[in-house]
């Protein structure tokens, strides 16, 4: 029996130690790796699909996305983002709209009378709805779930470019709000904007999370006995892997050291640059083309976006080009960068 | 910066030059780089007040040099002529021997002539009569052409071209700017006439140095290399841009960043200057040249396909 609770207390130990991971990104910033296995199932209507077939057949899109929130997978809470809308029937959003082309496809799909050419027209002028900006991106994701649901519940088939750009807009609402859960480094600097969201830091890889083990059905002997292959297979996919140099718990923690904390800064000046592009360019269908400076971007931006996205970006080109080519390193210009970075993806969360 | 802010001040706010700032920044930018600048305009879009103008302005030697077909290279150089009362051979030197040099109409002298030149450009010395002599600095050549006439003039060999720093490309002024001109044009005169030197010799060589140590990214060299290789692959090039076009561009755009008061460059930079420095010295295909293909239009081409440097 003490070699079995031995062998347990090891199996767990390995369990944990294969899922424990390094940080891969500066602390302080959003891990953005975290949430590029949720944005794979989203891109794939199929995968999407299955997910929601996998939780249970009569889990309807709209509880899908719940649970995601609810677990924190989808980071809108705290953020006025998809809550309000997704909270709302189909009836209501399309009522607020009075949109009477979108009334009559609802009015068709209730009544089962809707054609699959029908549902595409009806897509394409949400898209269009979506891009003259009558629609914003939470009201047009909830519009999305709520098509998806009444077409389920009226057993009409589910197109697939319904749940395709259903997983677009869900990965676009998912990078515009990765910021608002970006955990933050202890004695960090303070965010100037104290309206923003901020939770406090906490290193992913350093906390123990016991698998749950509750498997009614399976005999203990048996249970054990997996575990402990469990455990050796995972022991060696460990020791082979190099990511960790040897066994035992992670020991990677945020550098206390001043230096090193802004070197991570520092570096975050140009990926916050580029990721505001990024943001900017699927928000207003700009992109940065490889010829133009960002000077010229800028430029062109200004003609296109108005305050404070343009002041915030504005401000982010200017601690990127002090960075990147005036080689000024040091807390101002990261706290610059930081400061308008938040301030732009504030400003699209608004959009 | 002084000398910047003093140009602008004197001949742009005061109206003395109109529309001509970008001439005017790409002077002074060769006059901070080091270099020589062929002003090249149709006539009277004021080449030679520009360089005039500016040159008065600065505390330096400054003369100028009218070109003829029947000039000598010694009536740039100088030459020895024999004193009788000493019985010694005395050097009298030739108007090369100054800080900015006026060469007006310089596709109008003899090949010959133009090539007297080429040494004091380069080497920033003469030689005559196998004696070397040090030019001073600050030196710089500001050289007007008038591309149109056929007949009198001696196109510039490439070689000599290439030891222009910068080719600054001059037009006619808007109509609202010829107005204002024609308004005007008893008052300018007269205040061109009249204008004193107010940047001292001091400040122009502490400037130089200046703009030398302005910080130039590898990501941005490397686009310099970018830009003049593409020159040398595009269809409509016979000849393109050679490592000295590189240095060109790399000095125009420490002077072009320096003027902007700012102590790194960026591409921004390298894209303002990339027409002065490679403007020159690319040489196009005949049958591209008749079709119209314009050495500007090929740089224009190639910037909009060099990609900037990334992240």
């Amino acid at each position: 029996m003490k070699y079995l609770t031995v062998a347990l207390a090891l199996a767990l130990l390995a369990a944990q130690i294969a899922q424990a991971e390094l940080p891969r990104h500066t602390p302080g910033f959003p891990d953005v790796g975290s949430w590029q296995w949720l944005e794979e199932i989203l891109r794939d209507p199929k995968l999407l699909e299955a997910l929601r077939a996998l939780a249970g057949a009569e889990l309807s899109y709209r509880e899908l996305l719940e649970s995601f929130i609810s677990r924190g997978s989808l980071p809108v809470d705290g953020v006025e983002g998809l809550s309000t809308p997704l909270g709302k029937d189909l009836e209501d959003i399309v009522a607020e709209l009075g949109d009477p082309k979108l009334r009559a496809l609802v009015e068709g799909i209730e009544s089962g009378r809707v054609s699959q050419e029908e549902l595409a027209r009806a897509l394409e002028h949400l898209d269009r709805l979506r891009a003259s900006g009558a629609l914003n991106l939470s009201s047009y994701v909830a519009l999305l779930v709520g098509l998806a649901d009444t077409l389920r519940e009226r057993g009409l088939e589910v197109p697939q470019e319904l749940l395709s750009r259903l997983g677009t807009a869900l990965v676009e609402l998912l990078n515009i709000l990765q910021l608002g859960r970006a955990p933050r480094l202890a004695g960090a600097p303070t965010n100037p904007e104290p309206s923003l969201p901020r939770p406090e830091f906490r290193a992913p890889a350093l906390e123990l999370q016991l698998p749950a083990l509750s498997v009614p059905w399976l005999p203990l002997d048996y249970a054990l006995v997996a575990l402990v292959a469990i455990a050796a297979v995972a022991l060696a996919l460990r020791v082979g892997a190099p990511r960790l140099p040897k066994l035992g718990w992670p020991r990677v923690r945020p550098s206390a050291a001043p230096t090193g904390a802004e070197e991570a800064g520092e570096l975050d000046v140009v990926k916050l640059y580029w990721r505001a592009v990024e943001l900017v360019s699927k928000a207003t269908g700009t992109p940065r083309e490889d010829h133009v400076t960002h000077r010229e971007y800028l430029a062109k931006l200004s003609e296109l976006v108005a305050e404070p996205l343009l002041d915030g970006f504005s401000e982010l080109t200017r601690a990127y080009e002090l960075y990147r080519y005036g080689g000024v390193r040091g807390s101002d210009v990261v706290e610059l960068a930081r400061a308008a970075y938040t301030r732009v993806v504030e400003s699209l969360g608004r959009l | 910066m002084f000398i910047m802010k003093a140009i602008k001040g004197k001949l742009l706010d005061s109206g003395i030059l109109i529309e001509r700032e970008f001439e005017v920044r790409a002077i002074v930018a060769c006059l901070l780089a080091r270099g020589h600048a062929l002003i090249e305009g149709v006539p009277g879009v004021a080449k030679t007040y520009t360089a005039k103008s500016i040159a008065k302005l600065l505390s330096l030697d400054f003369r100028r040099v009218q070109m003829t077909p029947d000039l000598l290279p010694s009536d740039i150089v100088g030459y020895y002529v024999f004193d009788q009362r000493t019985a010694e051979f005395r050097l009298r030197k030739g108007p090369i021997f100054t800080n900015i040099l006026l060469v007006d109409e310089i596709n109008r002298a003899s090949p010959r002539t133009q090539s007297a030149l080429l040494e004091a450009m380069q080497e920033r010395q003469v030689t005559i009569e196998g004696q070397t002599l040090k030019l001073e600095e600050p030196f710089m050549v500001l050289a007007t052409q008038n591309p149109i006439e056929m007949e009198g003039v001696f196109p510039l060999p490439e070689a000599q071209v290439d030891r222009f720093l910068a080719k600054i490309v001059t037009s006619y002024v808007s109509h609202k700017g010829f107005v204002e001109l024609l308004r005007r044009v008893y008052e300018i005169e007269q205040a061109i006439e009249n204008l004193e030197p107010v940047i001292p010799k001091e400040v122009v060589l502490e400037e130089i140095g200046r703009a030398t140590e302005v910080r130039v990214d590898d990501a941005v060299l490397d686009y310099i290399a970018s830009i003049v290789e593409e020159t040398r692959v595009h269809p409509a090039v016979r000849l393109g841009g050679s490592p000295r076009a590189g240095i060109a561009m790399l000095k125009l755009a420490k002077a072009w960043a320096y003027l902007d008061e700012r102590s790194y460059v960026i591409p921004d930079d390298v894209k303002a200057v990339a027409k002065l420095a490679l403007v020159h010295r690319i040489i196009l295909k005949p049958e591209y040249e008749i079709q119209g293909v314009t050495s500007e239009k090929v740089i224009e081409s190639v910037l909009s396909k060099v990609p900037v440097p990334k992240p």
